[in-house]
C-alpha cells in the first residue's frame, strides 16, 4: 500500500525519466491553439459584428500572434514525437 | 500532480484568460460606474481608436515632429473635419486642443448636416486680437466683457446700462439691449476704435513652449450624430480667398494634440444599485 502511495504521490518524477514532458507541453501547447483559436475566431466576429468594440480597446493581433505561435509550436512539438 | 491534473488547471488557465479579455471589453464598451475616460490623439501616425484623423487629406500637411519631439499637422484649407467615434446622445465632452496660429481667426464649428450642403454651429476659437488683448476684463456665466477703461464690476451691470454714446462691440454674443452693437470684424483699427467688447470667446491659455491651449465643454444631447459619430470643423476664414504669391510662405495654423474626456452616466442598473443604499435612513 506504501508503495502505491508514493507511486502515486511522485508522478512528476516518473514522468521526467519516462521523457512525458515533450508529451504534457504537446498537450498543453495544443489545449492553447484550440482555446486561442476558438477565442480569435469569436471575437473576430463580434468585432465584425458589434462595431469594432474588441479592437476599439483590445487589440485582436495579440491574440492572432498567440494563435499563430501555439500552432506553429504544437506543429514542431508534433513531429519530434513522431520522431521518438 | 497527475499530468491530467496539470493538463486541466492549464486549460482553466486559458479559458481564464480569454474570459477577461471578454470581460474587460465589456467594461470597456459598457462603462457601467460612468468612469470617466481619457483619450489623446497627439497627430503622430500613431492611430486613436476616438478621435478620427483630420480630413480632408488635401487640406492638411504630413505629421511633422518639431524640434522639442511634439508631433503635429498643419491645416491648409478653410474648412478641415476631424469625427469622434463611437459616441451616445447623452454624453459629455471635455476637448482640450493644443494648436499655434499665424492666422487671425479659427472658428470650431459642430456639423449639423449631413451631405453636400454643409451645416455647422461655429463657435470662437482663436482670435489673434482678442488673445493679445490687454483691456481689464470681467466674466460672467462664460460672457467676458473687455473695457478699454474699466467701468463696469460685472456684465450685468453693463448690460443694464448700456454706453450708447460710445463703441460697444460684439463678437459671438447677440443682446436686445445693446442697440448701438456692431460686430468686432466691422471696425478698422478694433484697438483703439472700441471702447467696450463683450464676447464669449475664452482667451486660449498659452504654454510656455509657445503652443495655445483651448478648451471646451460640449453636450451631445443636442449634436447632429450620424452612425454613433460625431462630426467638428475647423474654419478658417483667412484661407477662403487666400493664394499665395510666388516665394511667400502661408501662414501656418498647426494643432499639435486633441485631448478628450468623454463623461458618459453610470449605467441605469448601477444607478438602481446606488440607491438602494442612499435610500436607507
Amino acid at each position: 500500500m506504501k508503495l502505491e502511495a508514493r507511486k502515486v504521490k511522485f508522478p512528476t518524477i516518473r514522468l521526467w525519466r519516462t521523457g512525458g514532458w515533450v508529451k504534457l507541453f504537446y498537450v498543453i501547447v495544443s489545449d492553447l491553439f484550440v482555446i486561442s483559436l476558438v477565442g480569435y475566431l469569436i471575437f473576430l466576429w463580434l468585432d465584425r459584428a458589434y462595431n469594432q468594440c474588441i479592437s476599439n480597446y483590445f487589440s485582436l493581433n495579440i491574440i492572432l500572434v498567440l494563435v499563430l505561435l501555439s500552432g506553429i509550436m504544437t506543429a514542431v512539438l508534433r513531429g519530434i514525437l513522431a520522431k521518438k | 500532480m497527475l499530468p491530467s491534473k496539470i493538463r486541466f488547471i492549464f486549460r482553466v488557465i486559458f479559458i481564464a484568460f480569454f474570459a477577461a479579455i471578454l470581460l474587460f471589453v465589456l467594461y470597456q464598451n459598457f462603462n457601467p460606474f460612468g468612469v470617466p475616460r481619457f483619450y489623446n490623439y497627439e497627430f503622430s501616425p500613431k492611430i486613436n481608436h476616438f478621435i478620427n484623423p483630420l480630413l480632408p487629406k488635401e487640406r492638411v500637411s504630413e505629421y511633422y515632429r518639431d524640434a522639442k519631439g511634439d508631433w503635429y499637422q498643419a491645416l491648409k484649407g478653410p474648412l478641415v473635419y476631424f469625427s469622434l467615434y463611437p459616441v451616445t446622445q447623452d454624453w459629455k465632452l471635455d476637448l482640450a486642443i493644443k494648436y499655434k496660429s499665424e492666422v487671425p481667426e479659427i472658428r470650431f464649428g459642430e456639423v449639423v448636416s449631413a451631405g453636400d450642403n454643409l451645416e455647422y454651429k461655429p463657435y470662437p476659437f482663436y482670435n489673434a486680437f482678442i488673445q493679445n488683448l490687454d483691456w481689464p476684463c470681467v466674466e460672467n456665466n462664460g460672457v467676458f466683457l473687455y473695457q478699454k477703461e474699466k467701468h463696469f464690476n460685472s456684465v450685468q451691470e453693463y448690460l443694464g446700462n448700456v454706453p450708447l454714446d460710445k463703441n460697444n462691440a460684439v463678437y459671438f454674443f447677440g443682446d436686445e439691449r445693446i442697440k448701438n452693437a456692431k460686430s468686432f470684424t466691422h471696425f478698422q483699427n478694433p484697438a483703439k476704435e472700441i471702447d467696450y467688447l463683450i464676447t464669449i470667446y475664452k482667451k486660449a491659455k498659452a504654454t510656455p513652449d509657445g503652443w495655445l491651449i483651448t478648451t471646451m465643454h460640449l453636450n451631445l444631447s443636442n449634436s447632429f450624430i450620424l452612425r454613433q459619430s460625431v462630426r467638428y470643423l475647423f474654419s478658417i476664414p483667412f484661407f477662403e480667398n487666400y493664394v499665395a504669391s510666388s516665394g511667400e510662405l502661408a501662414p501656418e495654423v498647426a494643432i499639435s494634440s486633441i485631448k478628450a474626456v468623454v463623461y458618459e452616466p453610470p449605467s441605469r442598473y448601477f444607478l438602481k444599485f446606488q440607491n438602494l443604499f442612499r435610500n436607507r435612513p
